[in-house]
């Protein structure tokens, strides 16, 4: 992945790590100040969607939901704050979801709790960061035509597509470009918000 | 705030035409204006001008693809609660900040499917999702129903291509506030440090996330609001 990212223009470290281990981040951290100095932009992108109804989810799963998609996201603002500190500019933008803050999806109790979750934790982080000029935003997808979707088969996505006022699914770089302009000088001013990149499919009081 | 997004969208390559209901003498000269920024005088409540304009405009440039409705007036001192504030003021802050920016749609949409699709931004406020200091309610109900016109553009045209957003603008340092600021110097410490960012806005914020919506890279970002406000509206006090 780290040679991929390379190979595009960028200069990349990849990094093994867990993101429900404060141990891991301890560790990133480390490397980030030595390597690197400081930071200046902290993504937090990693999530996970395991379907279960209310019902048939056990404890355990809903743990290992929001550990992965909330708890780390508490924890890697919390480790790498003394290296965004550091920055003129530090930035944190996270990946949230339109399913948690603004809609409801049978099967992802857990996981539209953990993203309604992360912006709650965004608003507070926003201004608890503020006067060290750090602003922590999010980004909200809609419906993103990344593998997992993919797997969902034409028909499906078809009639998804269907139910998008601009009438196509959202590439990953609809989400890339959100996350570089709230990372930008462009967005000094932006905090505490998200960043909505669904098409438009959140407008409609009833789906056509 | 308007000049300045003229200007991000000029350095960014467009043509752009710039409209106020001022003659070109009363606009301040600082906003310079240059070869690719044009600039009209128009009223954007006489739906008819618009009307002539824009089809004058893709006569003379080619086809429209974005559209800022920047025009908007505060009635400081004169707008102030519904009960006691004077009628007028309620008709002409209406009349401007969403009558107008209505008709400017309205004149403009079908310019924009015959171009094949385009973008539309409109500056609302952080007053328009929350309520005004003040209060102000003719300003803060004509932002709210910005934001509502444009939720309902997005919606009817994203289908055609034709995407809108809004911008949501705190505190920011423009010239239509400035001499409030400069009568009460204190006023513009206050706002400064009621924002989490502690400073205020300025317009080069507005026109940055202004040119960001009208972009392609915010090519699946429709009927949303972008709030420029450094964090004004997080916290309850």
């Amino acid at each position: 992945m780290a040679s991929e990212l390379t190979t595009r223009g960028g200069d990349c470290q990849y990094l093994l790590a867990d993101v429900r281990s404060a141990a891991d981040f301890a560790r990133l951290a480390t490397y980030v100040g030595s390597a690197l100095g400081g930071l200046d932009l902290l993504v937090h992108n990693a999530g996970i969607y395991p379907t279960s109804t209310i019902e048939e989810m056990s404890e355990e799963d809903w743990d290992l939901v929001h550990d992965t998609n909330l708890k780390s996201t508490f924890l890697a603002v919390k480790a790498l704050l003394p290296e965004l500190k550091k920055s003129s500019a530090g930035r944190v933008v996270l990946i949230s979801s339109i399913t948690g803050p603004i809609t409801g999806f049978s099967g992802l109790s857990h996981y539209a709790a953990s993203k309604a979750g992360m912006n709650g934790f965004m608003r507070t982080a926003a201004l608890e960061l503020a006067p060290h000029r750090i602003t922590v935003n999010a980004v909200e997808p809609g419906s993103i035509a990344t593998e997992s979707l993919n797997e969902l088969g034409e028909e499906a996505i078809a009639k998804m597509v269907n139910l998008i006022p601009v009438h196509r699914l959202g590439e990953p770089r609809d989400i890339g470009n959100a996350v570089v302009f709230l990372g930008s000088d462009l967005a000094s001013f932006v905090t505490g918000r998200s960043i909505v990149v669904d098409g438009g499919q959140t407008i409609p009081e009833i789906p056509e | 705030m308007g000049a300045a997004i003229a200007a991000q969208l000029a350095r960014a390559g467009a043509e752009v035409v710039a409209v106020d209901v001022k003659k070109i003498q009363e606009i301040p000269s600082n906003v310079g204006f240059n070869e690719r920024i044009h600039y009209q005088r128009l009223d954007i409540t006489d739906e008819p001008a618009v009307e002539r304009l824009l089809g004058d405009l893709v006569a003379d440039f080619g086809d429209l693809n974005y559209v800022v409705n920047a025009a908007g007036i505060c009635w400081f001192g004169r707008d102030g609660s519904i009960v006691t504030s004077e009628r007028e003021v309620w008709n002409q802050v209406l009349a401007i900040n969403l009558t107008g920016a209505m008709v400017v749609c309205r004149s403009a949409i079908p310019h924009l499917l015959v171009a094949g699709g385009g973008a539309l931004v409109h500056l609302a406020s952080v007053a328009g999702l929350r309520t005004s200091d003040g209060p102000m309610d003719a300003y803060q109900v004509s932002k709210a129903g910005l934001i509502s016109l444009s939720r309902g553009i997005a919606l009817s045209y994203g289908p055609s291509g034709i995407r809108s957003n809004t911008i949501c603008p705190g505190a920011i340092l423009t010239p239509m506030i400035q001499p409030l600021y400069d009568d009460e110097p204190a006023r513009a410490v206050r706002m400064a440090e009621r924002t989490p960012l502690r400073r205020l806005g300025t317009v080069d914020d507005v026109a940055a996330a202004t040119c960001f919506l009208l972009s392609d890279e915010a090519s699946f970002i429709t009927g949303t609001d972008l709030l420029v406000d450094g964090g004004w509206t997080l916290a309850l006090a």
